[in-house]
C-alpha cells in the first residue's frame, strides 16, 4: 500500500510540475504577477504625485493596499484554475492525459495544487511589495504584526476560491463559461447576495466572499471604517455586519475542503464526449 | 312627515353633540406640559438651576471589554437644594443607567459614578438630568471616548486551518490507494 501511495504522490508531483510549466509558458502568470506588483505600487505613487500625505498609521496604509487582495485572488484563481478541468474536456486533451498510467485523481489534484502554488506566489509577492512600502514610509519597527495574520487569511481564502473555481470548472463544459462563471460568481453574485441578506438584516456568515473581509479587518483600529457611534442612525437604516474571526476562518476552510472534494469527484467521473 | 323629522333629528343629534364637545375643548385653555427636546420646557416654570458640568473617565484610553468608571458631576447654582433629580447616562443613544432620587445641594455639586464595559470604536458619553419627569436637555453634558478594539483573531488559528486544508489535499492523493487496499482485504 505504501508503494502505491508513494507512486500516487510521485504522479501528483509530476502533474504539478507540468501544470506549472504550462502556467509559465502562458502570459497569464505574467499578468497576475504584474497586478501583484502594480497595485501596491500605485498606492505609493499616487499620493506622492498628488502631493497627498499617506495614512497616519501603517495599519491604515496596509488596510488600504490589501483591500484589493481578495480581488487579486479571484482574478488569479480564474486565470489558473478557471479552465483546469473544462479545458481538458473541451479541447479533448483529456483523451491523451487520461489515457496515461496515472490515476485521474493524481492528475486533477496535481492541477489544483499547481494553481494553488501559482496563486500563493502571487499573494506572497503582493504582500512583500506592501511590506517593503511600509518599511520605506513608516520604518521597519512600524510594520504591523497583524500583517502575518492577514497574509495567512489571504492564503486560506485563496484555497477556498480555488476550490470553488475548480468546482465550476468541473461542472461547466466550456472553458470560457467556467472562467466567467467563477469570476463573476465571486466578484459580483456572492457579494450581491451578501448585501441583499444584510438589507434583510441577516448576517451572511456562510458566504465565503463575506468572510474575505477578515483579510483587511485584522488591521482595524478605532477611527477606521466600521466604527460605531455618531449618535446612531434611524432604526430602519442599512445594517452593516463584519465577519466573526473564527466563523470566517471555519467558513473558508469548509469551502476549500468541500468544494475540492466535490470537484475532484466530478472530474474523475466525467467522460470525454 | 313626522317620520322624516325624527330621522333628521337622529342624524343631526350626534353631529350637534360632537360640535359642542369640540367647542368646549377649544374654549378651555390647554394644560398639557411638553417635554424639553420635544417642544420646550414648561412655560410656567423657571428652568431649575442644575447642570451637568463634567464627565470624566477612570481610563481615558480603554480597551474593548475593559470596565471604565464614568464620573458625572451635577452642579446646582441655586440657593435651595434640588431634590428628586434623576440622571440618565448613555453612550451614543444607548442607555447605560439612570440614577434616581438625587439631591443636589444649594450652590454645590453631586457626583454620580457608573461602571461601563467599554465597547470598541468612538462613542459619545451623554449625561442628562431629569426633573419631575422632564428631560433637561439644556443641562446635559457630552464627552467623547475612544475605545481601542481588541486585536482580531489569532494567527495560529488561521495557520492550523490552512494546514488542515493542505492535509486534506494530500490525503486525497493517497485516498484511492488506501481505498483499493481496503477493498482487496
Amino acid at each position: 500500500m505504501m508503494a502505491d501511495i508513494r507512486e500516487d504522490l510521485a504522479h501528483t508531483a509530476l502533474s504539478v510540475r507540468y501544470e506549472l510549466l504550462k502556467h509559465m509558458r502562458r502570459t497569464r502568470l505574467f499578468i497576475a504577477l504584474s497586478l501583484a506588483i502594480v497595485i501596491p505600487i500605485l498606492f505609493y505613487i499616487i499620493p506622492k504625485v498628488a502631493n497627498v500625505s499617506f495614512s497616519s498609521t501603517a495599519d491604515g496604509y496596509m488596510s488600504n493596499i490589501y483591500s484589493f487582495g481578495s480581488f487579486l485572488i479571484i482574478i488569479s484563481a480564474a486565470l489558473f484554475a478557471g479552465d483546469a478541468v473544462s479545458g481538458e474536456f473541451e479541447s479533448k486533451t483529456a483523451l491523451l492525459t487520461l489515457s496515461t498510467p496515472q490515476r485521474r485523481t493524481s492528475i486533477f489534484i496535481g492541477k489544483y495544487l499547481a494553481a494553488m502554488l501559482a496563486v500563493f506566489t502571487i499573494v506572497t509577492l503582493y504582500y512583500l511589495v506592501g511590506v517593503f512600502e511600509v518599511v520605506g514610509i513608516y520604518g521597519i519597527s512600524n510594520v504591523p504584526i497583524v500583517t502575518m495574520r492577514s497574509y495567512l487569511l489571504a492564503l486560506l481564502y485563496s484555497t477556498a476560491v480555488l476550490s470553488l473555481t475548480f468546482w465550476f470548472s468541473s461542472v461547466v463544459k466550456g472553458t470560457m463559461a467556467s472562467t466567467l462563471l467563477s469570476f463573476f460568481g465571486l466578484i459580483m453574485i456572492l457579494p450581491i447576495v451578501s448585501s441583499l441578506m444584510m438589507v434583510a438584516k441577516v448576517e451572511p456568515w456562510f458566504i465565503v466572499t463575506y468572510s474575505a473581509g477578515l483579510i483587511t479587518d485584522v488591521f482595524l483600529q478605532p477611527g477606521f471604517a466600521g466604527g460605531g457611534g455618531g449618535g446612531g442612525g434611524p432604526p430602519d437604516a442599512f445594517t452593516s455586519y463584519s465577519p466573526q474571526f473564527t466563523t470566517g476562518v471555519e467558513v473558508m476552510a469548509v469551502y476549500a475542503i468541500i468544494f475540492f472534494i466535490i470537484a475532484i469527484l466530478l472530474s474523475i467521473r466525467r467522460d470525454v464526449e | 312627515m313626522k317620520g322624516i323629522t325624527r330621522r333628521g333629528s337622529v342624524v343631526l343629534a350626534p353631529a350637534v353633540i360632537l360640535f359642542v364637545v369640540l367647542a368646549a375643548f377649544a374654549v378651555v385653555p390647554s394644560t398639557t406640559v411638553t417635554v424639553d427636546g420635544q417642544g420646550g420646557t414648561p412655560p410656567f416654570q423657571e428652568l431649575p438651576p442644575i447642570n451637568v458640568t463634567n464627565i470624566s473617565f477612570s481610563n481615558n484610553n480603554p480597551k474593548e471589554g475593559q470596565n471604565v468608571t464614568i464620573f458625572v458631576v451635577i452642579s446646582n447654582n441655586g440657593t435651595s437644594d434640588v431634590v428628586g433629580v434623576s440622571l440618565t447616562i448613555a453612550y451614543d443613544t444607548t442607555n447605560i443607567t439612570t440614577k434616581r432620587d438625587i439631591t443636589v445641594p444649594a450652590n454645590g455639586t453631586y457626583m454620580v459614578n457608573v461602571t461601563w464595559k467599554a465597547i470598541k470604536f468612538s462613542h459619545v458619553i451623554v449625561a442628562i438630568p431629569i426633573l419631575q419627569g422632564v428631560l433637561l436637555t439644556n443641562a446635559k453634558h457630552t464627552e467623547p471616548i475612544t475605545v481601542a478594539a481588541n486585536p482580531i483573531g489569532n494567527a495560529y488559528v488561521v495557520f492550523a486551518a490552512l494546514m488542515l486544508v493542505l492535509l486534506v489535499f494530500l490525503a486525497a492523493v493517497a485516498a484511492p490507494s488506501v481505498w483499493e487496499h481496503m477493498r482487496k482485504k
